[in-house]
C-alpha cells in the first residue's frame, strides 16, 4: 500500500529564494535552519514522488476558468514561473500516480479538475528547490484556489486532504512526501502588504502541532481574509493535514517577517508520520 | 469598469516569460491594448501607468502588483504602495 513517508509545510514568500537575509540575516537563518530539517527529512525518507499541495499566483489560472482544486497529472511540469527565480526546466512528474490518486479522490466524493500542462511559480518552487534540489524526486503538483473568490472553504480542502490520504493508503506500494506551501499570515497588493500577525500565526501553529483538526477546519474564510489575503494558502497546510491524520507536528521555523523583509509570517512543520498507521477509507457511498 | 479585461492584459503579461507582450506594449501601446475589451477609462488608466486607477477598479491585488512591476516597470514595493495608499477596491 501507499505510504506517506514524510509530510511537511513551509512558507513560499519569494524572499526566501531572491532576498536572502535581507535586512536582517538573524531569523532568515533560523528559517532556513528550519528548511534544511525538512530537507534533511525528505533525503532520509526517499519518498518515490512528492506531492506538493500549493497555491498558484496567475502563471495558470485566471477568471476564464478557475478550478477550485487542479491535479497536475502530466509527465512533467515546467518551472519556475517567474524569470527573476531563474531558468524554466522541466519537472518530472509521475502520471501513474497522479492518475491513481485523482481517481482516488473522485471515488471519494471531490472532483477536481486536472492538467497535464502546469506551470509552477514560486508557490511551488520556492520551497521545493530547498527540499528537492535539482529536483530529482518527481512531483505531483496539486494547485488549490486561494487567489479567486468564491473559494472552497477551509472545511472542504482539509476533507479533500483526509480523501487525499486514503486514496495514497490506496495505491500499489508507494513512498509520498506531502510537502504543502503558503502561508502564514501575510497581505499581498494591497496597501498594507507587509503586515503579519504573529498572534495569529502561533495559534494556528499550535492547532497544526497538536492536530487540532477540528478547530482550524473550522477556520473561516472570512477570517483568513481579515488576518490578510495571502492568509487563505494555510488551506494548503489544512489539506496535508487531513491527509495525515491525528498525527501532532513539529515547528521547526517561525519568523516574523514584516515589510521590508519577506513580508509574510513565515513557519515551517514536520509532520510525525514515520511509523504512524493511515486513517481508515474515507470512501465516499456516493 | 468592468475588470475582466483589464485583468486579463495583466494576466497575459505577467506569465510571458520571454516578455514579448510587454516589449509589444512599450512600443507601440496602442496596438497591444486593442487586443483587450477595455473601456476607454481602463485604456487611458493603463497608459498613463495608473496603478491606483487599476486597484480601485478591482483587479486582484495580487495581480496588480504583479503588473505594476511587468508593465509599468515599478519594481519598488515603497513606490506601489505610496500609489496605492488608502485606495479602496470596487466590488461587484
Amino acid at each position: 500500500m501507499g505510504t506517506i513517508v514524510v509530510a511537511a509545510a513551509a512558507s513560499h514568500s519569494p524572499g526566501i529564494a531572491i532576498a536572502r537575509g535581507e535586512p536582517d540575516p538573524e531569523p532568515a537563518g533560523r528559517f532556513y535552519a528550519g528548511m534544511d530539517r525538512i530537507a534533511q527529512a525528505f533525503r532520509e525518507a526517499a519518498p518515490d514522488v512528492i506531492v506538493t499541495v500549493t497555491s498558484e499566483h496567475f502563471a495558470n489560472f485566471y477568471l476564464d476558468n478557475v478550478p477550485a482544486i487542479c491535479v497536475g497529472t502530466g509527465r512533467s511540469a515546467r518551472g519556475p514561473a517567474e524569470v527573476w527565480l531563474g531558468p524554466e526546466v522541466d519537472v518530472p512528474g509521475d502520471r501513474p500516480t497522479a492518475t491513481a490518486l485523482l481517481r482516488g479522490v473522485m471515488d471519494r466524493g471531490f472532483d477536481p479538475a486536472f492538467s497535464e500542462d502546469l506551470v509552477l511559480d514560486h508557490g511551488t518552487w520556492v520551497p521545493l528547490q530547498l527540499v528537492n534540489p535539482g529536483v530529482a524526486v518527481p512531483v505531483v503538483p496539486v494547485v488549490i484556489n486561494n487567489m479567486f473568490e468564491p473559494m472552497p472553504s477551509p472545511r472542504r480542502i482539509y476533507d479533500f486532504g483526509r480523501a487525499l490520504g486514503a486514496a495514497i493508503a490506496a495505491l500499489p506500494d508507494r513512498r509520498i512526501a506531502l510537502l504543502a506551501t503558503g502561508g502564514l499570515s501575510h497581505k499581498v497588493g494591497t496597501p498594507d502588504a507587509g503586515d503579519v500577525d504573529p498572534v495569529w500565526d502561533h495559534r494556528f501553529l499550535e492547532g497544526i502541532a497538536g492536530g487540532d483538526a477540528e478547530r482550524l477546519a473550522a477556520l473561516t474564510h472570512e477570517e483568513l481574509g481579515g488576518i490578510g489575503n495571502g492568509t487563505h494558502e494555510v488551506r494548503n497546510w489544512l489539506c496535508v493535514m487531513g491527509a495525515v491524520g491525528a498525527v501532532p507536528a513539529e515547528v521547526v521555523a517561525y519568523e516574523p517577517m514584516t515589510y521590508p523583509s519577506w513580508a509574510t509570517g513565515c513557519g515551517a512543520v514536520i509532520w510525525g508520520v514515520a511509523g504512524t498507521e493511515p486513517e481508515p477509507d474515507q470512501r465516499s457511498a456516493a | 469598469m468592468s475588470t475582466y479585461a483589464l485583468g486579463r492584459l495583466f494576466f497575459d503579461a505577467n506569465r510571458d516569460r520571454t516578455m514579448a507582450l510587454v516589449q509589444r506594449f512599450h512600443h507601440d501601446p496602442d496596438v497591444v491594448l486593442a487586443d483587450y475589451d477595455l473601456t476607454e477609462a481602463e485604456r487611458a488608466a493603463v497608459l498613463a501607468g495608473d496603478v491606483r486607477a487599476v486597484y480601485e477598479a478591482g483587479v486582484p491585488p495580487l495581480l496588480v502588483r504583479m503588473g505594476a512591476m511587468t508593465l509599468f516597470g515599478m519594481r519598488s514595493t515603497a513606490d506601489y504602495k505610496a500609489a496605492i495608499a488608502g485606495a479602496v477596491q470596487a466590488t461587484d
